[in-house]
């Protein structure tokens, strides 16, 4: 296409009229007929006609030749046969085609006979035809067809001049349509009967490029008439070869057959045409020029108009005149809005004086002064820009320190080591680029000169480094923190130190309250135990048991006046109505009696009880008659377990005690009944380390805590109700909630976990505060309080609200911590209990102290 | 805010002051305002000791803070009522108990009543300090939580202190006690029976004379209605016989006493009964407990007529037929305020913020509108003004350790000895406590 833009305004830039679509096919005949134009009347007309049998007979040396001109070859063959033939009638005449040149040399062949046997009646028939037809289509066509491909350069005057007539006869005649070209033709030859039936045999000859819609008609013109193909190269670099350049396939494209300096003359002489024919060299052809063109050449020579019939002096058309009508065209009165002010004018107008009314524009404002130099160290260039939302502000780079400085302090500067290994290391690795130089003056700094390679790197850095747009969360940091009623709106809970309770000389590990909260019974390490008065912390009595109390359990029955210790391998109950008791005094005197009759007469034999409960095991408990010094302090029994016992617990009715001996076995756990003196082993198998149990508050349930787990069992249906799993390492206490639906447990891995047991056997919550591991955990019988001790002497306290809805998951606030204890032997807060009736606390610590939180 | 104009005013007239407006400094205090006054008043070689009190409240602070405290401007005028300052209780007698002293009683001028943990009664002498009668309650040992001097009557011999006294044992033991010492040495107490009913320990005692009865509260839940009339309590049985003889055989050695039983007994609250206060005036009775409610009841009626509630459990209750306002000490360390009559008597009237540990007793000042002690766990009595919620008027007795104080490892500090009860009659404040001593002071109630 671009050899097509190229050549189209050559051939047509005078043209002013635009060229219509089917231009392209109109130029085939003009074309076809500039060729007959151009050759040997005589040769000719031998082609025209000889085209149908001419390739398939003398063309057979041509086809030999050039495979690969087969499609242009067929190209030709179909759209113009005669045109395959017509350079062989040229034999003595430069060639049109270079891949005719083979074919008119296989035709050159031939000798002058035998060339006008066969052409010459075909020349005679339509030579006439061609002579009308040449003389009719213009010059420009012929020039524009061919100037850029062969016209010689000193032609190029000559045949621009000539074009400029011809375009406006083409577009006159508006010879681009071939129809129009028809009627052209029939205009042009209506001088006989023959030349219009030559004309109804010329679109014979033109279907050529018609067959081939989509390319474009120009170039299958060109390629037409470019009988030469060596391209558009100085034919003089072939001056003294025997070709005149090479076609596609790189094979030689030879000059025709040239005679002699005598045969050129002789033909010259011959031939009087002579005076009136050029030589085209590309081509190796003598062109002749036409009558036409012969008169141009003439009337330049003149200095006149190229053109036929153009009259330079023809009338001045005045399309638009100067004179100034008076009448008016219409008669029509003149419309209304001539006369009233324009609405919408007037709408504008209001609109820009709103504008400026209210500041949004301002008259004669001066405009902003941009600046003249870009400042690229100002803050603006990481400002996000207005033009662009989402503008990314180059990364800054970092401004120079000291060490970069001309003159650096000397620290900066390096010492012959350091300055090697810079030198040794890579550049990768080296921490600065450089290296500090200390100059006398800035005068001194010579360039810098990895200046251009900074830049680069700069540049490298800027595009290569993806950047992203952070969006900032702003989040408020209070919004993340889960919402916690006020600490203050959830008392009463213990806060101060009330009073404590000293006298015992050993860590005390166990107490437990009266039920109404009176009194207390603590058991220490020294072996002691202790009676108090809660409210004043007066102890009462103290009891001296001999080895260490470790778990105290205070009969919640009210109608009893009951405790069981457990100290050593024994659990005492203990019968503090007994009027050896100071606690007796404040016992009445039914309860007293009540007292006294169910822990009188025989403990039940064991054989006896092991039958009744169907089981066959060895006695592992025994209840004895106390010492006669533990029966005149008021023990009434002791239950003796053979191993060391941990914990003993209260059924909520008070008339059973289950107790627990880790490592004993099967024996862990064991149920005893006050009222038959009996004591149970509930579990065949032992599952693991019992830690501590416990009755369930509501149900007939039992609480086992092992290592990792919680038990619990029915001890009605005798089978386990649920297993809890923890998740801790090692349990150390547990307690349940009044409701029953909840339990805790703490462990000594500092955990707390809580269990709702309508959740599942996973812990609800596990809260880890403690510093410590944890000693002791337990909840509020009535208010909606829990609390846990540790080692590191502290009591948090928590808000742990049940709801009765079940939908309804507890609310665990911590809300206190008390510093209760300090540790003694890494052994901080070893117990606690709370008040059965007010949010007291009630802790016990190693240090033998026992406070009270109110 | 460098000065403040004030005008003095005083109620007493033999001390007032021209009335004109004052320009002082806003940083006075107490002290130099008084030194302004006795200027004023030309006493300056004898100033008088003052009180000032703005707003019916007593100035604590200085000006400045009291303005800043209350939001007001200097540009106000303050209006400073001046009073002579109430002098602070003197020391009169300690006298040493054998064991923690849990109640005491002023019977009359010379006459303490103290009970203690041992379960004896003592009278005391408080001029010479001497034990005038000494009563142990019961065999064992009983610890005792509330004593109550009955008023005498014609029957009585005015050589006797009939003392009521109750504890741990479930009874309130009425002896008549020698108010005197006799030349031979002490004369023997002469109980003269047991009120029983209880099933729990007795904590307080109220009697009304009107109505010659006495209430008891207790840790069962209850409170009982006992007749002290002298026929009456002269009417009890005698326990019988077979019970006597074995109690005989038991080493105990006072004989079992006549027993008689609760004319009625008032259920209300819920936990135990831990306070008790009456107004003889209206027969009315007051009673706190670990319900944290403060019941008023009507003793005609033996029905409650009132239930005031607040947040921490009722350790002690006083009403003041003077100021007709009820105190009451609880397990946090405020006194509160009730006034009873008052419409809205269910809410604290006003909180006075002076211990540091619970208020297991209060006192009021038997003729005085305003002042009243209080006994704390803290070791401290201390004497409060009603017109100073944020400060006591006087610290009556200040913390002290614990005597023979043995435990305690690596010489730990002893801690501190509990005051449990505090009584104030016949210008006297008495107190006890986990110290062992009785300990008497002369208060004045005015001036």
């Amino acid at each position: 296409m671009a050899g097509r833009s190229k050549r189209t305004p050559t051939r047509r830039a005078p043209a002013a009229a635009p060229a219509p679509p089917k231009a392209r096919a109109v130029p085939a005949p003009s074309a076809q007929s500039r060729k007959r134009r151009t050759r040997d009347p005589d040769s000719d007309d031998s082609d025209a006609t000889a085209a149908p049998q001419a390739p398939s007979s003398a063309t057979s040396a041509a086809d030999d030749d050039s495979e690969d001109d087969d499609d242009f070859m067929a190209a030709e063959i179909d759209g113009g046969s005669d045109s395959d033939s017509d350079p062989g009638s040229d034999a003595g005449d430069d060639d049109e085609d270079e891949e005719g040149d083979e074919r008119y040399a296989a035709i050159d062949a031939l000798t002058p006979e035998q060339f006008m046997r066969i052409a010459g009646p075909i020349l005679k028939e339509r030579l006439p035809y061609l002579a009308k037809q040449l003389a009719e289509l213009s010059d420009g066509e012929l020039d524009g067809e061919g100037d850029d491909e062969y016209r010689p350069d000193g032609d190029s005057d000559e045949d621009d001049a000539a074009m400029d007539g011809d375009d406006e006869d083409d577009d006159k005649e508006g010879e681009d349509d071939e129809e129009d070209e028809d009627e052209d033709e029939e205009d042009a030859g209506s001088d006989s009967d023959e030349d219009d039936e030559r004309v109804e045999a010329g679109p014979k000859i033109i279907p050529g490029p018609e067959i081939i819609p989509d390319t474009d008609s120009d170039d299958s013109d060109a390629d037409l008439d470019h009988v030469n193909t060596v391209g558009n190269v100085p034919m003089e670099w072939y001056n003294d070869y025997p070709h005149i350049g090479y076609d596609l396939d790189g094979k030689k494209v030879m000059k025709p057959a040239v005679g002699d300096e005598l045969d050129k003359f002789l033909s010259k002489m011959d031939d009087p045409k002579y005076w009136t024919s050029v030589h085209d060299k590309q081509d190796q052809k003598d062109v002749e020029l036409t009558e036409d063109e012969l008169a141009i050449i003439q009337k330049l020579q003149k200095a006149e108009y190229a053109a036929d019939g153009f009259d330079p002096y023809q009338p001045t058309v005045e399309w638009f005149t100067s004179k100034t009508e008076i009448h008016p065209l219409s008669a029509a009165p003149e419309p209304k809005r001539r006369f009233v002010p324009s609405k919408w004018e007037h709408k504008k107008v209001m609109k820009i004086v709103r504008a400026i009314r209210n500041g949004w524009i301002v008259p004669n404002k001066p405009k902003a002064e941009k600046p003249k130099y870009f400042d690229i160290w100002g803050a603006d260039t990481a400002e996000s820009r207005d033009d662009h939302p989402m503008h990314l502000p180059a990364p800054k780079m970092a401004l120079p320190g000291h060490i970069e400085s001309y003159n650096p302090p000397e620290e900066y500067l390096f010492t012959e080591e350091e300055k090697q290994a810079w030198l040794d290391a890579d550049p990768e690795d080296r921490k600065i680029d450089f290296i500090p130089q200390k100059f006398t003056s800035l005068r001194a700094v010579p360039a810098y000169d990895q200046f251009t390679q900074n830049r680069f790197q700069r540049c490298l850095d800027l595009y290569l480094c993806p950047r992203v747009r952070r969006n900032r969360i702003e989040v408020d940091p209070d919004s993340l923190i889960p919402r916690l009623p006020d600490p203050k709106d959830l008392e009463p809970f213990p806060t101060a130190l009330s009073i404590a309770f000293r006298g015992h000389t050993g860590a005390v590990r166990s107490f437990a309250l009266s039920p109404t909260g009176q009194f207390m019974l603590s058991g220490s390490d020294d072996g002691a135990l202790r009676l108090w008065e809660v409210a004043t912390a007066r102890c009462l009595q103290v009891w001296t048991l001999g080895e260490p109390v470790v778990s105290v359990a205070w009969n919640p029955s009210k109608s009893v006046a009951v405790a069981a210790v457990a100290f050593g391998q024994d659990v005492a109950i203990l019968n503090l109505g007994s009027t050896t008791v100071a606690f007796g005094v404040a016992t009445d005197a039914k309860t007293a009696k009540t007292t006294t009759t169910m822990l009188a007469g025989d403990a039940a034999p064991v054989a006896a009880a092991n039958s009744a409960s169907g089981q066959r095991l060895a006695p592992k408990c025994e209840w004895r008659r106390p010492t006669r010094a533990l029966a005149a302090q008021g023990v009434a029994w002791t239950v003796h377990h053979g191993k060391p016992v941990a914990t003993v617990a209260w059924h909520r009715k008070g008339d059973y005690f289950v107790t627990t001996t880790p490592n004993h076995g099967a024996a862990s756990v064991m149920v005893h009944q006050l009222a038959r003196k009996q004591s149970q082993q509930p579990f065949k198998k032992n599952k693991g380390l019992v830690i501590t149990a416990q009755f369930h508050p509501t149900k007939p349930h039992l609480l086992v805590a092992t290592q990792r787990y919680v038990r619990i069992y029915d001890l009605v249906a005798q089978d386990i109700v649920k297993k809890l799993t923890s998740g801790v390492k090692w349990i150390s206490s547990m307690d349940q909630h009044p409701s029953g639906d909840h339990v805790i447990v703490g462990a000594y891995d500092r955990r707390l976990c809580w269990w709702d047991l309508e959740l599942g056997v996973k812990p609800y919550k596990t809260l880890r505060y403690h510093q410590q591991a944890l000693r002791s955990v337990a909840f509020h019988p009535s208010y909606p309080l829990f609390a846990s001790s540790s080692d590191d002497g502290t009591i948090q306290i928590f808000h742990g609200m049940v709801y009765a809805d079940l939908m309804t998951n507890p609310l665990i606030v911590p809300v206190k911590i008390l510093r209760a204890h300090a540790p003694v032997n890494s052994l901080g807060a070893l117990n606690l209990r709370w008040h059965p009736t007010q949010p007291w606390l009630i802790s016990s610590g190693a240090d033998g102290v026992i406070k009270l939180w109110t | 805010m460098a000065h403040v104009s004030v005008k003095f005013t005083t109620a007493q007239r033999d001390l007032a002051v021209p009335p004109a407006a004052i320009r002082i400094p806003a940083t006075f205090k107490r002290a130099a305002l008084a030194e302004v006054v006795n200027h004023l008043l030309g006493r300056t070689d004898n100033p008088l000791p003052l009180d000032f009190l703005i707003d019916g409240t007593l100035l604590r602070s200085s000006l400045a803070a009291y303005l800043e405290n209350h939001g007001l401007s200097a540009e106000n005028e303050l209006v400073l009522e001046y009073l002579v300052a109430l002098p602070p209780p003197t020391p009169v007698a300690a006298f040493h108990a054998d064991d923690w002293i849990s109640a005491v009683a002023i019977a009359s001028k010379d006459r303490v009543v103290s009970a203690g943990y041992d379960g004896v009664v003592r009278v005391w002498d408080t001029t010479d300090g001497k034990t005038v009668s000494k009563h142990q309650v019961a065999a064992g040992v009983v610890p005792l939580k509330a004593a109550l001097v009955l008023p005498p009557s014609e029957e009585q011999d005015a050589s006797v202190l009939r003392v009521a006294v109750a504890g741990m044992d479930q009874k309130v033991t009425i002896v008549d006690m020698a108010a005197k010492l006799e030349t031979d040495g002490m004369a023997p107490p002469r109980p003269i029976c047991e009120l029983a009913g209880h099933t729990g320990a007795i904590e307080a005692l109220a009697h009304v004379p009107d109505l010659d009865q006495l209430f008891t509260a207790s840790w069962d839940g209850s409170i009982k209605v006992f007749s002290t009339k002298h026929a009456d309590l002269s009417s009890g049985t005698a326990p019988p016989a077979a019970k006597k003889a074995r109690r005989d055989a038991t080493p105990s050695t006072t004989p079992s006493l006549p027993t008689i039983p609760a004319l009625g007994s008032m259920y209300g609250h819920h936990g135990a009964v831990t306070a008790l206060s009456s107004d003889a005036a209206t027969r009315t009775l007051f009673s706190g407990g670990h319900d944290h409610g403060v019941r008023v009841w009507d003793l005609s009626t033996h029905t409650t007529v009132q239930t005031m509630t607040c947040e921490k459990a009722v350790l002690a209750l006083a009403y003041s037929s003077t100021s007709r306002l009820l105190a009451s000490g609880h397990a946090d360390p405020i006194v509160r305020l009730w006034d009873v009559r008052a419409k809205d008597s269910t809410l604290v009237r006003s909180r006075l913020a002076a211990h540091k540990n619970q208020v297991v007793s209060v006192a009021w000042a038997p003729n005085s509108a305003w002042l009243l002690s209080s006994a704390s766990l803290d070791g401290t009595v201390k004497v409060l003004d009603v017109r100073s919620p944020g400060q006591p008027l006087h610290v009556v007795a200040p913390a002290v350790s614990v005597p023979k104080w043995q435990g305690g490892k690596d010489g730990e500090k002893a801690p501190v000895a509990k005051r449990l009860c505090v009584a104030w009659g016949e210008g006297m404040v008495a107190a006890g406590g986990e110290d062992c001593e009785l300990q008497v002071w002369r208060a004045e109630e005015s001036i």
